[in-house]
């Protein structure tokens, strides 16, 4: 999503940060309900290792897809929302998310079910063929890893975070 | 009624098995069964990782369909992966490498079923052997420091009944209990069993989505 500078002489920052605000949770929930359509339709081949990785799936999805999307759209900040979203679930017990920006930026995360032992994530961030990062971190880090990487504002404040905080400093 | 018989191409002899090595190239393509129901692409308009079996990569079946200069050519088709042998004699014929004539059946005694339902999903040779990066090591939840390389290699292992069989050599260069040397070794074994695999298939899968090297044979 891109916001424009706003010329007008009434521009009202409490308003455009309403709207802003609006557009974020428009987004937010376009992607958690469509991250939610890739895992139903997907996720079924879990059950095909056993139900046991099934739940284990089930839970992962559960306690970080929406981590996953919030930080995901930290990135518009600098890339715009992204173009492509992708998460499959594979019969080799894994939650492969990818997130396809403009300026050939492409990250991948990967989580790994075990049941014996804590889940492994293999994070890889591209721009163009340009490896930017990779390694096994855990989600919420290596995505603030990446972020900082990146130049991108790292808050978990949605109004700190927002791109109208830019965006107002741009148009001062 | 006229039984119907295997496809007298798809027998390896010395002779053809000898022209394939040398016919085989990096643009030739190389074929993958892809599962039952299974679409290339997720909703998300990306290549779906499961199309290929990642869970048996190392040693993957692929078969090729020769690049169309090649002499050999002829005798390759997109259907070759939807023969599957049956029958008591599966484990001679399928499961062994060819190594001479002696090996060659007797048509009458091959047992076989054939899908024509079956997707077949396609590469070429070298996008796939392309493929190579640095990995840690990673057992036990500990990622060591220091990082290893992987590689590729798509090999030819014709077996009496399919004179087109190639396979997926992985190979690593961490130390292991036999060989503590930096050269590369070759992977084995499921790769849900091994979590220092974790970070080389989620490599070969990311690289096979950025690229888009996949597609389906039709």
């Amino acid at each position: 999503m891109i916001y424009q500078c706003n010329s007008n002489n009434n521009y009202n920052p409490v308003s455009s940060i309403e709207l802003v605000q609006s557009y974020e949770d428009k987004n937010k929930e376009h992607l958690l309900n469509f991250t939610k359509a890739c895992w139903d339709l997907y996720s079924p081949r879990l059950n095909n290792i056993s139900e046991e990785i099934f739940n284990a799936g089930k839970q992962e999805y559960i306690n970080n897809n929406k981590l996953i999307v919030e930080r995901i759209l930290g990135f518009s900040q600098k890339f715009g929302t992204p173009i492509k979203v992708s998460l499959s679930v594979t019969s080799d017990a894994s939650l492969h998310y990818t997130f396809r920006f403009r300026n050939g930026l492409i990250l991948f995360l990967e989580t790994f079910l075990y049941l014996n032992e804590e889940n492994h994530t293999y994070m890889e961030v591209f721009e163009y063929d340009e490896i930017i990062f990779s390694g096994h971190e855990k989600i919420e880090n290596g995505l603030a890893i990446i972020q900082e990487k990146l130049g991108i504002r790292n808050s978990n404040s949605s109004l700190y975070n927002s791109s109208l905080f830019s965006y107002s400093l741009d148009c001062d | 009624m006229t039984k119907v018989l295997y496809p007298e191409r798809l027998i390896s002899t010395e002779s053809i098995v000898s022209q394939i090595n040398q016919q085989v190239c990096g643009e030739c393509i190389m074929m993958h069964r892809a599962m039952k129901d299974q679409e290339l692409y997720t909703i998300g308009q990306e290549i779906d990782p499961e199309i290929i079996n990642f869970e048996r990569f190392c040693g993957l079946s692929l078969n090729t369909l020769l690049c169309g200069h090649h002499s050999h050519s002829k005798n390759c088709s997109k259907d070759d992966v939807k023969y599957s042998v049956i029958g008591n004699k599966k484990k001679e014929f399928v499961f062994t490498n060819f190594e001479s004539n002696s090996q060659i059946p007797n048509y009458e005694e091959i047992e076989f079923t054939f899908n024509p339902n079956i997707k077949v999903i396609g590469f070429k040779k070298s996008d796939m052997e392309s493929i190579t990066d640095e990995y840690p090591f990673k057992k036990n939840g500990k990622v060591e420091t220091q990082e290893y390389t992987f590689k590729i290699t798509i090999i030819y292992k014709p077996t009496p009944l399919n004179v087109l069989h190639f396979e997926i050599l992985l190979e690593g260069t961490h130390p292991t209990e036999k060989d503590k040397t930096m050269n590369f070794k070759m992977l084995k074994g499921r790769t849900s069993k091994k979590e220092y695999l974790d970070s080389i298939i989620s490599k070969i899968k990311n690289r096979i989505i950025k690229n888009n090297f996949l597609f389906e044979v039709k």
